[in-house]
């Protein structure tokens, strides 16, 4: 071979070495974005586990004053929300950050162009640098244990780094940076997050039992004026709350694991760029699943209840 | 509000005891087989439910007056704790969870009395 050809085959070898490791950015695009789907999954289904954990204790409520109404008549004040409106939205809040965070994330590697985010996600970022204070406060993701001073400060530094990140990232910056940087804060909300789920999942199994045996208290104090088709229906009730209440527990538990998963995908995330993503691909096509049967149970609860 | 004091219960360890407790009493609602039986069982569970609920709120410690709410039915449920511990044995036959349910009340009757300091 000439000395000029055996140049040109060992650059040549040199490129296709370099770029054996990596892949198209069109590829890496589509998993970022199924990235940015699965996010959006687990964060609406974690919104529907606090709507479940709502609906059901106004249903404790009605049902609590059925079976003391010749006592204690109608009491308007029993009818309190589980969630205070504002330790609520702290929760939804951080919801979207990691939703839109993704979501950006997915725009930055399909839009080179774009220098900086819209002037709404800037201030979707303030929002979340002013929630620190409110979650500082309220102590929102400790549930029953007092959170240490130490534990709460990760948690409101890492929201305020999400809203420093949707108010000055810069798209030279990249998705690499973004999450390597970004790490360490999901790690810390989702742990807060899943904490938080651990406790509203006992409050939801509490309210299932409590449900269960105020219908029980119903059917015991009228069984013998119920008429027998009613009384069936009644029976049929109870029995279906036990029903509901197994897959609502375990509904719990599969979003609990999303957010871990979640947690997970997003540490390997640098691998959507490599030629290595079996793992990844894998993962991510787990939690769309799982999210996907997630949302099937919720909105077959809302076609029942419809 | 309740001291740092060592001897002094946790809100976890408060709110474990009473979820045990509420987990006994429903345990003894479905055991028990009289009517009669199961209004006293619901009508504790009913206060030790709302307890359960409040504790499990994050911010009880900075809402003074939900606080004042929470110790009040806790005192509420503490008086009905100890008249159907009296009577438990009437109550539920089966000797397991009524020996079950006596000391899941005695735990709980003990650690809210030092939390709320009543």
């Amino acid at each position: 071979m000439k000395p000029k050809y055996f140049l040109q085959f060992i650059l040549l070898c040199a490129v296709c070495t370099a770029m054996s490791g990596c892949v198209t950015t069109e590829v890496a695009t589509k998993r970022i974005q199924a990235f940015s789907d699965a996010t959006t999954l687990v964060a609406n289904n974690t919104k529907e586990a606090f709507d479940i954990a709502e609906r059901k204790y106004f249903d404790v409520q009605v049902q609590r004053t059925v079976i003391n109404y010749d006592r204690d008549g109608f009491q308007p004040n029993r009818f309190q929300p589980l969630f205070s409106a504002h330790s609520r939205e702290v929760r939804d809040d951080v919801l979207n950050s990691f939703a839109l965070y993704s979501q950006k994330l997915s725009a930055i590697m399909g839009n080179e162009q774009l220098e900086e985010f819209d002037q709404a996600t800037k201030t979707f970022g303030e929002k979340l640098g002013g929630l620190s204070d409110s979650i500082s406060a309220t102590k929102t993701f400790s549930g029953s244990r007092t959170l240490e001073d130490g534990e709460l400060k990760l948690v409101t530094t890492a929201v305020n780094a999400f809203g420093n990140w949707f108010i000055r990232v810069k798209r030279e910056k990249g998705v690499r940076q973004a999450v390597i940087s970004m790490d360490t804060n999901v790690a810390v909300i989702c742990t807060a997050l899943t904490n938080d789920l651990h406790t509203i999942r006992q409050t939801v199994a509490n309210e299932y039992n409590f449900i269960m045996q105020s219908q029980d208290q119903f059917i015991q104090h009228n069984k013998d004026r119920l008429d027998p088709l009613v009384k069936r229906s009644e029976i049929h009730d109870l029995a279906r709350l036990i029903k509901e209440a197994r897959d609502q527990d375990a509904t719990f538990v599969a979003i609990n694991q999303s957010i871990s998963k979640w947690r997970t995908v997003h540490g390997k995330l640098l691998e959507a760029f490599t030629k290595n993503t079996v793992e990844i691909d894998a993962l991510l096509k787990q939690l769309i699943a799982e999210g996907q049967r997630v949302k099937k149970f919720y909105d077959s609860l809302d076609e029942s209840s419809k | 509000m309740p001291t740092n004091e060592s001897n002094s219960p946790t809100r976890q360890e408060l709110q474990n005891a009473f979820q045990q407790l509420y987990d006994g009493l429903t345990q003894a609602y479905w055991s028990a087989s009289t009517i009669e039986a199961k209004d006293r069982i619901y009508g504790v569970e009913e206060v030790v439910f709302d307890v359960l609920t409040d504790l499990a709120r994050e911010d009880l410690d900075s809402r003074t007056q939900v606080y004042e709410d929470v110790a009040i039915n806790v005192k509420s449920a503490l008086t009905k704790l100890d008249r159907l511990k009296e009577d438990i044995d009437q109550l539920i036959h089966a000797v397991k969870v009524a020996s079950e349910v006596a000391g899941v009340i005695d735990k709980a009757v003990k650690l809210a009395t030092k939390f709320f300091g009543l």
